[in-house]
Order: C-alpha cells, then structure tokens, then sequence
C-alpha cells in the first residue's frame, strides 16, 4: 500500500486514502476495487481513455458522486452520509472543472467571495482582499469587477482556479482543467497550475498534458475500464510503460 | 474598393432612373416611399370607407355616449355603481372586474404553476408522472372548455340554499339521536373502535397518509439518532394521526353505539349541505358565500371623484407599507453585520413580528371580526328566510372564470419553471456545491438568480394571456371589460366604432405597460457578455 | 486483490505499481438494483418524497374511486337523460356516465347542421386534405404513397361509418386511386394535388357549380402562364413590348390611386367637423373622474385622428404644392370628373410609369408576379362569370350548396383551424423578416402591426370580423361570416408566428448569413434556401405551439354566432329537452378530441424536432 513513499518531496502524513472503492451506474461498474493514497504535498495526473473512469473518480473524492462500497477518506475525515462530514471534505478540497462553471451572474469578484462569505463566514471585505490576492496570483486582478461572459476561456479558468484557492483548500483537483480551451490559452493556465505545484499544493489532476505531468507530477496514474492500471513516476511513465494497455494509450497520445 | 469604383461610375453616368431600382443607395429609399405611399392609401381608403359607411347609415363618431345614463345593473362592483349611473362608470366598472379577475387569475397561476413546475422536475416518479398528466390535460384542451364546464358543474351539482337550513325535523332527530347515546351510557373509546368504516374510501385513504406519514417520520428520525429515539420521535406523528382517525371516522361524529339501522331511522341529524373551511364559505348554487370582513370601530371615509376612499382600509395598506420597510432595514442590516463579521444574525423570527404583529394590532384596535354568512335562526334552532344572509356573495362566473384561467395558465407556467431550471447546466451547482455551499443556498444564490431570469420574461407574457384571456368571461356573462363596454353598452347604443376603438384601447395599454415592465426586466437583468 | 508492487522488476521504478490482472465487472449489491431499489430510488428516496408518494397515490386513489363507478355503469343505448338514469339506478349504480347523449348527437358535435345527405363531401374533403399534405410532409418519398394509401382507405371507412352513397363511395375511390398511382410513379407531381386542393375543398364544402372551381383554376393558370411567358423571354422586342403595357397598366392604376387619395383627403377635412369625439369632455358631467376620462380619451382619440388627417394633409399640400399646371394629362385616362386634378396625379403617374417599365424591361420577378396576379384577376372577373355559365349551360355540373351557418361542430373548428394555420405561416414569415429588416418603414409598420395584434384579445378582434369590418370596407361589401373570421384568425396566428420565427432568426449565427451573401445569392434566394430553413427548423416548437393554440382558440368563433363544438353545439344539445341537465359527458367528449389533435400535434412536433436534428453528431 505505500509504494509511494520514496518520493522525495512529499511529507509524511496522508492526504487522501481511498481503499476498495467501488462504485455502479445503475448495472453499469464504473468504478472497481479503486485504491488510491497520496500524500500531502504530492502531485499526481491521472490519465487514461476516455470513458475510464478518472473524472468519476476525482468527483468521488468530494462527493460530487456517491460511491457505494468501500472508504474514502480525505484530510481525516471519512466520506459517510453525514452531511457534516460533507461539508467539512468540500471546504477542504477545491475543484476546477473543465468547463470552469463559473456563475454567470455574479462578477469576478462575487464569484471568489461567494462561498468564503456563505461557508467560511469571513466577513465581506477580508473576503475581498483574499480575492484579490489570488486574482492577482492568477494575473487577473484588473478584470475583477468584469463579468465572466466577457473574458476569455483561458482568463475564466484562471478565474476558477482563483475561486477555489479563495477557499484556501488543502487539496485541489482538476478536472481537465484544458480541454475546453484554445491551445494559446492552454499554456496560460497550466503556468498557473505549475506555480501552484511549486507552492507545495496537494493536486490530483485528470490530464492530458503530457509536458505538465512531466513537469510537476510526482506520480502518474493510468486508468482504464474503471481500474487503476499502472502507476509510476512520470519520468518511468512515460519512458518505460510496463503494461500493455498503457503502451496504447501512449502510443496513441504521443503519436501525433 | 467595389464600393470606389460604383460610385466612379455613378457620378460618370449621372444619374439614371434605373439607379432608383437597382443603385443600393437608392433602391431602399424608392421601395419604403412605395411602401409609405401604399400604406397611406390604404389608411386613407380605410378612412374613407369609414366615412362613407358611417354616412350611408347617418351615424357620427361620437364619445358623447359615455355620459348617458347606463341603465342596467351590475352584479359584481368593486366600487360603487347603480344603474343611473352612466355607461362610462360602468365600462370603468367592467375594466376594474377584468383586472380584478386578472389579478388574482395570476397569484393564483403562478401558486399552482411553481409547485407544478417544480414537482414535474422532482425524483419521484409517481409525483412528476401526475404533473405531466396535470400539464399536458389542462395545455392541450381550450380555456372555454374549463371556464363552461366549471361554471356548470359548480352551479349544477352545488346544493340549493335550502340545504343549509336546519329544519324541525332535523331538530327532532338530533333529540332523538341524543335520547338513544343517554341510553347506551355515553361514547367510550373501545366503541367508537368497534364501529370504525373500515371499508369506506376516506378511512383507506386516511391509512394511506397515516402509512406515509409515519414512514416519512421514520426516515427522518432514523437520519439523525439512534434506535430507540428514532422510534419514539418516528411514532409521534402515528399516534397523533391515530387519534384523529378514530375521533373522525366514528360512524356519528357526536359518538354512540347506535346501529346503522337505529340511525338512519332517526333521520339526518345535519342539514343536507354544509359549509366549507369551518363553517365559514357556503357554496350554493346561486353563487359562493364567503365571510365578510367586518369592523368595530371603523375609521370612516370619504369619496374622491366619484370612487370611495375607505380610511380603515389606506390604514391598513400604510401599515403593511411601514412594516415592510422595516423588515428591509433589518435585513439590510443583517446583511452588514455579514458583511463585517461573517456571521449572519437570524432574523426570521424578527421579520415575522415586523411583517405581521402591527397588522394585527391595527386590525384588533379596528376591531376586525368576520361576518359569516349563514340562515337568521329563530329561538327554537330552526332556520328562518329563503336565501343566506351576511357575508360576500362570490358569483359563480367570476368564481369558474378564475378558477379555470388559473389553472389553464398554470400549466404553462409549469412548463416555464421547468425550462428555466432546467436551463441552469448541472455544472452550476456542481461548482457550488464544491465549493461547499448546501443545496439550500446553492438553490438561492446560485440556481434560483440564473433561472428567474429564464422564467420571468416568459412568466410575464403568460400574466398577458391571463389578463386578454379575462375576455372569455362572456361566455359565462361576467361583466368585465368586453361585457359592458364591448356587451350591453355596445348593444344599447349602438355604437360599435367607437365603443370597439375604446376597448381595443384599452386592451392595448394594458398590454404595452405589461410588456413595457418586462423589457425594462430585461434589460436590467440581461447577463453581460463580450 | 490483483494489483501487485513491483518495485523489485528494476531499479529506477521505484515508484511503479502494476495491475497484472484486469478486473471483469460485477453485478451492483443487491439493495442497489431490482424492485427494491427502484422504490427507494424514485418513490421513497427521502422523507419528503416518501410524503409526495403518499399524497399522490391519495389523490390518484381518490380521483379513480370517484370517477370508476361512473364510468363502469355508462350507457350506451337511450333517448334521454331520465332513460339513462333510470338504466344507471336498475343496474345499481349511484352516478353513470350517459354517453347515449354522444351516439345521439356525434353527427352534430362534427358536422354541426350540415345535410346529412352530403356528409360525403367534407369527409371526402379531410381524406384529400390528407392526401394534400403527403407531398409537403414527404417529399419525394414513398412515404407519401403510404400516406395516400392510408387516408383512402380512412376516408372510404368513415364513408362506409356514415353510410354514404354508392357514387360517393365510387368517386372517392377512383380520386383516390387516382392520386396513388401518382404518388407512386410520379411521386413529384403530387404536388400538383397540393396546388389543385383549395379549390377543391371549398368547392366540395359549400358546394355549388363544378365550373366555379374550374374557371378560378383556369384564371390562375392564366396568370401563371402570363408570368411564365414573360420571364422566359429573351426576345427583345417582345420584351419591351411586355414591359410597356405592363407599364402603362401601373400608370393607369397610380392616377386613379392618386385622384381617389386627392378626393379622400378634400372629402376628409369637411367629415372632421362632424367627428364630435371632445363632446364626452365637454358634455361631461361634475364628476371629477368623468372629466378626466373624457379629457383623456378625447386626447387619444385626437391623437389617433390627428396623425391620420395629418398623413392625408401632408399628401394633399404636396400635390398642390408639385402643382406644375400640366393640366387634364388624366383626362387620358377618362377620369375627367375628377376633383382637384393635380400635377402630382401626372407626375406620380408618369414616374409609376418610369419605374416600372426600367424594372420590367429587366425582368424584375416582382413584376413578373404582379403581371401574373393581375392577368390572373383580370381573367376571374372578366372571363369567369361568362365561362361558368356557358359550361354550365352546357353541363350542368353541381352540387347542393351549403351555406355557412349550417357548417358546425368540429367541421368548422378544422375549416377555420387548418385555412387560418395555412395562411397564417408566409404572413407570419414575411412579418419576422419585416420586423428584422434594415428598412426603418418596413420595421415600424410590422412592428407596429404585431404589437397590435398581441395587445387585444382575440374576442375582439373576432368582434371586429363580425361587426367592424363592414366599417372598413367599401359600402355594400359583405363576404362571407367563415371568411371573415379565417381572416382575422389568420392575421392573429400570424403576429404570433412572427415572434417565434423571429427569435429562430436571432438564434442563426450571423456566419450563415454572410455566408449568404459571400455565395452571392440575392436576398431572397438568401432567405429561402439558407437562412428559413434553418430558422424554421429552430422555431418549430413554437410554431407548433401557436398553431395548438390557434386551434384551440378556434371554439371563440361561438361569440360571434357560428357554431363550434364547443359552445355552440353543446348548448344546442343541452337546450333540448331531452339532455337538459348533462354537462360532464358533452364536454369530457369535446374535450377528449381537442386533447387528441393538439397533443397529438406537440408529439409530431417533438418527433420532427429530434429527426431534424442533423446539425449535432
């Protein structure tokens, strides 16, 4: 269970455990028999065909999904019914989509202040400030008083990254995070997303930037059919692919 | 470049009539004056034809009807009004009865429609399933057909006045049915048991509630606590539905061990009908009874231009003006204690005693109690008169007319919240909800802001409908709007130019500020985008 | 577990983690699927579904042990309400539904007071609607055969239901098989059907000579031929010949235009004095109220009136104004008597003139058209009356004629339904692309147009059809009551349809446009093979929806005194002495047939609308 333990800058103590998870769509197994410990500080991509699995199992780790047998625990705290527990695993943990969902109604700002006001009762203007400093850690913060209809897909991701770090989680997942965008937005947001590597973040990220995981991951996962299939560092990753499914999946990705 | 060069060539060529067809500069102008001048002809070809029809049959257009005297009654007035009084009090009547219908038309539609709409959207399958049916049999079968068939079922099935006499021999059986219980020595608990209706469809459907409710307090207590405690709180409401079975499902509501066969030879000891919500609305078939508002110390009035102006009832609207202020500025305030602490004071409670204990203090100092209509009893009990007296008598036309435009309408507006909550993608509240916010507040600050904007310009269009749909009335005579000023004015005078142009009129500007408050909607709400 | 740690395969992996077997799937726990699962999922998911469950088998429970007694002891079979009820009370029921009211009355509710005898004629006449519609619906499709196939043998069946003639049923069938045989070797020209069928169904309805038909047919040919031959030519001279007699037509109608506008607009300013409007201000009484009213509608109805005279003043100065003494040039034209002869009737005739005859000689398809309309009208009325009744003398071909207040039930509701929804459509397009236009006039006046038309409510406007309209028309006019009402119905269908096609307008990317234009189509090509289809195909919901609704409002014509199935005909059925008293089963009937055809319509529109979905994957 710790093969991960060698990886040099990751600290001691656990992050997020996930032992035996298993979870159904109606007949369908999406996911089966999931075990997954990363520890805090460690950056790891997840990759694998689409269809595998990877964004249900990211959603499953703050409950935007509901597993059906086996634990998760993040930060702690078990993923149960417990609303509390809920609520406790979400402030902790930020997720950036990749359609960035942000709200359409609110400015830029309303929508970095929105949960810190209504979650962690921080009064409105220290809300603010804390906004405006992770706009300005994303290179945004002339655009706050915009609406997110009026800036760019690469600056509305950046935006949603700023709005989850608002939240000062001790975890973030991506959900990838670049797939809707341009290809000269990409780089924008992934420079983002390495600076907030370098700052010690914990980070899942389900990708298919090679070049970032290269970059900054400390582990890359492959997964297919629901399954992990293969982990490693991403130097062995993706030099030396064990199994045949992941020599496909690289094949086809890198081939062009 | 294309455009240097055909313009090089028009000012070589000068210019050529053909450049009024086929120049693009010219050719708009030529083709709107042809139009303009075509439109105008026909406006004038109108107009003429208008003059000479009126000629032929020596009439003139003349408004002057307005102030003849009207000469027929009206049932429902909001404000005062009797047949001397002229045709252009009774067309103001008649636009008052449209708008009153109108209004409470929309409450009540949007009432029906949200819980619709929103039930249609819910997971339970039986539940969405029964909207649907809801939706799509009130949506797809014409508004007439439900204002005639309310308006008939409610004045054909409802019982005459006279039903709700007690009679002598009503008396005489109640002496009797007493004499009987005297006998049997009172109403015990194991009695009423013994003789519950297990067969009859209200005791079933009573156990049906009985069984949900209690399932329903089960999952709820089990949710929360432990074994024990969640059994005793899962119990409570059980117990409590237990009760008002058997107090209410006891062959004779005032109990006894009587045999059916001992009861129905003494006779009906109740009136053939009774009235509805405690003993207080009577619907008959002549119309609908409701109590009416009376006061003891009343603050008088006075009347301005015609229209009465009653003082006790501005009293009332500028107190429940004051009160909402108020409530603003307790929430407003609670919204900067937020804002400078975080923490949001609770402030429902506040609000309730803002928003309703000064009304309630008024109405006590006003003295309010409620007139109900009923029969004048004599010293013995026994009913006297034909017809009930006291109260508000509702006329069935407004009451089918209302009943059958809210619920049409409703299932549009069903239909309206469910696309507009339905318009908000998933991702919204996914964002939200990992961001920690619980569905209640995603719901208000997330999802709710996002769809009103969706629902309401719809929303709107649909309160348009009600309020032109008000002019159906005719079929069951209410005298809104198009009863008297398009009916018996009309009718009486003859003149159907002007009194048609009035209404027309009229319809119109109620329907350009409608839409003009909803553009004005628009534009305040309109998501700003690149 | 399958997943080994391998760390020991090399010494750089120190990290790597390898599933040597894959897992297969596996069935959910058992509380996740089945019956059980099912309930808790979507009936019992939480306490306050648990709770709407419940309330909803309460009230559906309730609403069938109410309604199924009545409904189990209905009758089928008696000549009253009384024989019914005392059939109800000898089978023992307490309430029974009296459907006998329906078999007794079912040719009323759907052909209202139409002879029985000609029953044939409208059945036959849904049948072609039917067959009319095949190509529209399918085209070029053996669908469309079926389809034709389908509604002969639907219209022989209800003949046969309603036990038509022998030659009713021969001439029905032969039509039919007639139109098959084209659907399926000719499937294109079932177009033809579609063109021939108007003419054929108001003949068939109302009835009258078989030529009357015949002679429209033959002056649209006329017309059509007009304009065909004069937008096919290439001969020159043939050209400019066509292009002067069209143009002198144009001139001949802008002078009588411009004299009858001069004498309306002299005639106009002497009828103002009688238009007594300010009497209601001044004649008011004390009442403050009504002298506010007064002021205010007299201030309306001077606005109203100012604009109009002020339009026919602004025309009159300028005729006056051109005056440039070309005296009597009208005196041409053998309108000598007329008022004010003015340089304007010259001017604007000469320049209607010059106009036209530029655009004509370039074979401008407006023209065209407009030529082909008026050699067609010109053909009906000077030729038709002469043609019918000469082939009539020599064949006397007719049937009985019906006249329109013997039509009923939901005969007329289709009449006027299927009419004012196939009008109402190209004038609802024309409307949108009014409204949407660069042109400000166009803009206003269909801005203006539509907004009227959805300011007032229907009823009123069908008042008008019933009352007003002989105001507007030239004195001694009078057409049709069905007409009239299809008229306004069609204009009030079409403000609607204008909305929605204008929102499918909005929501086409501007790139089709510009695409449009970049291939180099005129606007109107532009309109009709790029951008409508793709707009239409976007509102077809809501067109759908304006058309359910336009349906629906077709049972408002009772107000005006024709007689729908709804109001009219079911009041004529409980005003009998012998139903006195029935109400559910009249209206559950009505009802239950409005709720077939319009829900029925909002499923096809939804089955078109998926089909027609070609622009995703």
């Amino acid at each position: 269970m710790s093969q991960t333990q060698k990886i040099m800058e990751v600290s001691g103590d656990t992050a997020i455990e996930i032992r035996k998870m298993n979870k159904w769509y109606g007949q369908f197994h999406v996911l089966r028999d999931i075990d997954l410990t990363v520890m805090r500080g460690e950056r790891i991509v997840i990759c694998g065909p689409s269809g595998s699995g990877k964004s249900t199992m990211i959603r499953c780790i703050n409950r935007l999904e509901e597993h059906q047998s086996g634990d998760i625990i993040v930060d702690g705290t078990e993923l149960t019914n417990d609303l509390k527990n809920i609520d406790k695993v979400r402030s902790e943990v930020g997720m950036v989509f990749q359609h960035f969902n942000l709200f359409p109604h609110l400015t830029i700002l309303e929508n970095c202040t929105l949960a810190p006001i209504w979650v962690r009762k921080i009064p409105k203007k220290q809300a603010e400030e804390t906004a405006m400093h992770f706009l300005t850690k994303v290179k945004i913060p002339d655009q706050a008083h915009k609406y997110p209809g009026q800036l760019s897909g690469g600056q509305q991701q950046r935006v949603a990254i700023a709005r989850s770090l608002c939240m000062r989680p001790r975890i973030m997942l991506f959900d990838e995070p670049t797939s809707a965008l341009d290809p000269e937005m990409i780089k924008e947001v992934l420079d983002t997303m390495i600076e907030l590597a370098e700052e010690g973040m914990t980070m899942l990220c389900v990708t298919h930037e090679m070049g970032f995981a290269q970059a900054v991951a400390n582990r890359v996962v492959f997964m297919d059919q629901g399954q992990i299939v293969e982990q490693n560092a991403p130097k062995e990753f993706f030099s030396n692919p064990q199994s045949e499914r992941t020599k496909l999946f690289l094949s086809q990705i890198l081939g062009h | 470049m294309a455009f240097a060069t055909s313009r090089a060539e028009a000012s070589k060529g000068g210019f050529r009539l053909s450049m009024l067809i086929y120049d693009t500069r010219f050719r708009a102008i030529t083709l709107q004056v042809v139009a303009l001048i075509l439109f105008l002809l026909f406006i004038g070809w109108l107009t003429d034809n208008v003059i000479r029809n009126l000629d032929a049959k020596g009439k003139d257009i003349n408004f002057g009807f307005l102030w003849v005297r009207a000469g027929y009654d009206i049932e429902q007035t909001l404000i005062p009004y009797t047949n001397d009084d002229n045709h252009g009090r009774a067309v103001i009547i008649g636009l008052l009865n449209t708008l009153v219908v109108a209004f409470f038309g929309c409450i009540l539609a949007t009432v029906v429609g949200v819980i619709v709409g929103v039930l249609r959207l819910s997971n339970n399958w039986l539940i969405s399933r029964l909207m649907t049916i809801y939706v799509e049999i009130f949506r797809n079968v014409p508004l007439l057909l439900w204002i005639l068939l309310v308006f008939v079922v409610i004045s054909e099935t409802m019982p005459a006045p006279a039903d709700f006499k007690i009679t002598p021999a009503i008396l005489e059986s109640r002496a009797a049915l007493a004499g009987l219980e005297a006998q049997a020595g009172g109403n015990g608990l194991w009695m009423r048991i013994a003789t519950l209706k297990l067969g009859s469809l209200p005791f079933i459907l009573w156990l049906l509630a009985f069984i949900g409710i209690t399932v329903a307090a089960w999952q709820f207590a089990s949710a929360r606590f432990q074994g024990a405690k969640a059994a005793l709180i899962a119990a409570i409401p059980a117990l409590i539905w237990v009760i008002m079975a058997l107090t209410v499902f006891s062959p004779s509501l005032s109990g006894g061990p009587a045999a059916d066969a001992q009861l129905a030879e003494i006779g009906a000891t109740e009136p053939a009908a009774s009235k509805f919500f405690f003993d207080s609305i009577a619907v008959t078939n002549r119309g609908t009874n409701i109590p009416a508002p009376l006061l003891d110390r009343p603050l008088g009035g006075t009347e301005f231009a015609g229209v009465p102006v009653n003082f006790s009832v501005l009293a009332v609207i500028a107190v429940l003006i004051v009160s909402l202020l108020a409530n603003r500025a307790v929430v407003k305030r609670a919204k900067s204690i937020q804002e400078s602490t975080g923490n949001r004071p609770t402030t429902w409670y506040i609000s309730l005693v803002i928003l309703f204990l000064p009304l309630i203090l008024l109405l006590l100092a006003l003295g309010l109690h409620w007139e109900v209509p009923g029969f004048p009893v004599n010293d013995q009990g026994v009913s006297t008169g034909f017809n009930l007296r006291g109260g508000i008598q509702v006329m069935h036309s407004f009451t089918a007319l209302l009943i059958a435009l809210a619920l049409y309408t409703s299932a549009f507006i069903a239909e309206i919240v469910r696309a507009g909550i339905q318009a908000i993608p998933r991702g919204q509240s996914e964002a939200a909800a990992a961001l920690g916010l619980r569905p209640g507040r995603t719901m208000r600050l997330v999802v709710l802001p996002q769809a009103l904007r969706v629902i309401i310009p719809p929303l709107i269009s649909q309160y348009l409908n009600l309020t032109k749909n008000t002019s159906l009335g005719i079929a069951v005579s209410y005298l809104d709007l198009r009863g008297t000023l398009g009916g018996i004015t009309l009718n009486q005078t003859g003149r159907e130019l002007e009194a048609m142009l009035l209404m027309m009129l009229i319809y119109l500007t109620i329907s350009l500020i409608i839409s003009m408050g909803m553009n004005a909607f628009n534009a305040a709400v309109k998501l700003k985008e690149r | 577990m399958s997943g080994t740690k391998t760390g020991a395969s090399g010494p750089n992996n120190t990290a790597l983690w390898l599933r040597e077997e894959m897992l297969s799937p596996l069935p959910p726990p058992s509380r996740e699927a089945g019956v059980t699962k099912w309930l808790r999922q979507n009936l019992l998911s939480s306490p306050v579904n648990t709770l709407l469950t419940f309330a909803g088998v309460v009230i559906a429970l309730w609403m069938v042990w109410t309604a199924f007694p009545w409904w189990w002891h209905s009758v089928w079979n008696a000549n009253s309400l009384a024989e019914c009820r005392a059939i109800v009370a000898a089978a023992g029921g307490e309430s029974g539904a009296c459907w006998a009211v329906i078999k007794a009355r079912w040719h009323q509710f759907i052909f209202g007071f139409y002879p029985p005898a000609e029953y044939w004629r409208p059945v036959l006449t849904g049948g072609l609607l039917f067959a009319a519609l095949a190509p529209i619906l399918y085209w070029n499709d053996r669908k469309g055969a079926h389809m034709v196939a389908l509604s002969g043998i639907a219209t022989l069946l209800s003949l046969f239901a309603i036990s038509a003639g022998g030659a009713a049923l021969t001439a029905s069938l032969v039509i039919f098989a007639v139109i098959w045989a084209l659907a399926i070797w000719r499937p294109k020209a079932l177009i033809w059907v579609t063109g021939l069928f108007p003419f054929v169904a108001v003949w068939l309805i109302w009835g009258g000579s078989f030529w009357t038909p015949v002679s429209q047919l033959l002056a649209v040919a006329v017309g059509a031929l007009i304009a065909w031959i004069y937008l096919k030519n290439t001969n020159r001279l043939l050209n400019d010949a066509f292009a002067l007699v069209i143009a002198l037509a144009a001139a001949w109608v802008a002078a009588v235009v411009i004299g009858y506008s001069d004498a309306i607009s002299t005639d106009f300013f002497g009828k103002m004095r009688d238009v007594t409007f300010w009497q209601g201000y001044l004649s008011g009484s004390d009442n403050i109220l009504a002298r506010l009213f007064g002021m205010l509608a007299s201030l309306v109805a001077m606005v109203v009136i100012a604009g109009i005279w002020l339009l026919l003043a602004v025309m009159y100065l300028a005729s006056n104004l051109l005056n440039l003494n070309i005296a009597d040039l009208g005196a041409l034209f053998g309108k000598a008597d007329m008022p004010a002869w003015s340089s304007l009737l010259s001017l604007g005739a000469a320049l209607a003139f010059a106009l036209v005859f530029v655009a004509a000689r370039n074979r401008a398809t407006l023209v065209g058209i407009l030529a082909g309309i008026l050699g067609g009208a010109a053909a009906l009325g000077y030729l038709g009356p002469i043609l019918v009744s000469a082939l009539h003398a020599a064949l006397p071909l007719t049937i009985v004629t019906v006249g329109s207040n013997m039509i009923g039930g939901f005969l007329l509701a289709l009449i006027i339904g299927v009419t004012a929804i196939a009008a109402s459509l190209p004038l609802g397009i024309m409307l949108a692309l009014g409204r949407r236009s660069d042109m400000w006039l166009m803009k206003v006046l269909s801005v203006g147009f539509i907004e009227f038309i959805r300011g007032v409510p229907l009823i009123t406007l069908l008042f008008t059809a019933s009352l007003l309209l002989q105001y507007f028309l030239p004195p001694q006019t009078n057409f049709d009551l069905i007409l009239r009402v299809i008229i306004l119905a069609a204009l009030f269908s079409a403000a609607y349809l204008a909305e929605v096609i204008r929102g499918g307008l909005a929501a086409l990317p501007r790139g089709q446009y510009e695409a449009g234009d970049s291939l180099g189509l005129t606007y109107w090509q532009a309109q009709r093979l790029i951008i409508m289809p793709q707009a239409l195909k976007i509102s077809i919901p809501g067109i759908v929806s304006t058309f359910i609704g336009l349906f629906k409002d077709t049972t408002l014509v009772s107000f005006v005194g024709l007689l729908d199935p709804l109001r009219g005909v079911t009041n004529t059925v409980r005003a009998d002495i012998n139903w006195k008293g029935i109400y559910w089963e009249p209206y559950i009937f009505v009802g239950a047939i409005f709720f077939i055809i319009c829900f029925g319509m909002s499923r096809y529109s939804m089955y078109l609308e998926r089909k027609l979905k070609t622009d995703h994957r």
